[in-house]
């Protein structure tokens, strides 16, 4: 049931991302809902059959991991605060994120944030983390510390290739 | 004086805390720097602010009382509180100001704006609320 509603928020937040996906698809035509979801069906494929089991289920469990936050914060006020609704654009955003990760990567945690933007953080403890902030648009926030070292950046993500600054840093991390 | 009978001058020894209504901002026991991100403070002035409450960490039992207050009829649950001193508020570069009514209510503010370009001023004020959250402790309720 719970995985129905999953596949449910993917799919509904595909068909509203057109509108956003635009900008970033391909030249060569627009990309439409089914297309979306179709593409996302084949990445899992070819996902499984390249990677181990073990590994392939890391990813998945991250991505279910997104799909539950974005279900369970997809209306106003989920904090208390007056937040907005999970932007469904940028869940998918993130979502593709996690698909195009290197297998020997750790996989990160997802958190809602106030403005319906989601993020994949890694974390090792308070004072070394690394957080990626996804919204509707094709520009990815984030913010790091690593003891009394801290930056933040914007980097660009066409959801295919993981931006080079970011691994590496995702990669020292480890 | 402010109607709590606070100052208006939040003092760096203050406690201040967050009210933490959503299970998916905690993890291990610690507050994720998301429960810090500011929110815009009205539809006409452009200003960020995180809505914080000024009070000991003590007695727990006051706390939580203050917590359901400002919960009041939401379907959310009372996790506990991010508590935080307002020294290490001012030491992230944020400020902090008392803003009543509610009674003890009161505002982080400092926070970036950079209306040119949204992601930069994001990953500024996720910078800063990683700080914030550093330097917090989470008191289950």
């Amino acid at each position: 049931m719970f995985a129905l509603k999953s596949q449910r928020l993917i799919q509904t937040s595909l068909s509203g991302s057109v509108a956003a996906l635009g900008a970033s698809a391909p030249a060569s035509g627009a990309v439409s809902p089914t297309a979306l979801a179709t593409e996302l069906r084949v990445l899992e494929v070819r996902q499984h059959q390249r990677e181990p089991e073990s590994l392939f289920g890391a990813k998945r469990a991250a991505q279910q991991g997104l799909q539950r936050i974005a279900l369970e914060c997809s209306v106003a006020d989920w904090d208390g605060y007056g937040a907005q609704p999970i932007n469904p654009i940028a869940a998918c955003n993130a979502y593709y994120f996690i698909e195009f990760l290197p297998s020997e990567v750790i996989t990160p945690e997802s958190v809602p944030e106030p403005d319906g933007a989601i993020s994949l953080d890694w974390a090792f403890g308070l004072h070394r983390i690394i957080s990626l902030s996804f919204s509707p648009g094709d520009r990815i926030a984030f913010a790091w510390r690593d003891g009394s070292d801290r930056g933040h950046g914007v980097v660009t993500f066409d959801r295919r290739t993981i931006p080079a600054r970011i691994l590496a840093m995702i990669r020292l991390f480890r | 004086m402010l109607p709590s009978g606070l100052p208006e001058r939040v003092d760096d020894d203050e406690a201040i805390l967050r009210f933490v209504f959503q299970s998916n901002l905690l993890s291990k026991g610690q507050v994720k720097h998301q429960a810090f991100l500011p929110a815009p403070l009205s539809d006409k002035i452009p200003r960020l602010g995180t809505p914080v409450f000024r009070h000991p960490e003590e007695p727990k039992e006051a706390v939580r009382e203050l917590g359901l207050v400002v919960l009041g009829n939401r379907p959310n649950k009372l996790h506990g509180a991010a508590v935080v001193s307002a020294k290490s508020v001012r030491q992230a570069s944020l400020e902090i100001e008392g803003d009543e009514p509610p009674v003890r209510h009161a505002l982080i503010l400092g926070w970036a704006m950079v209306d040119t370009d949204p992601e930069t001023q994001k990953a500024r004020n996720m910078d800063l609320a990683i700080a914030l959250a550093a330097a917090a402790k989470f008191v289950a309720l």
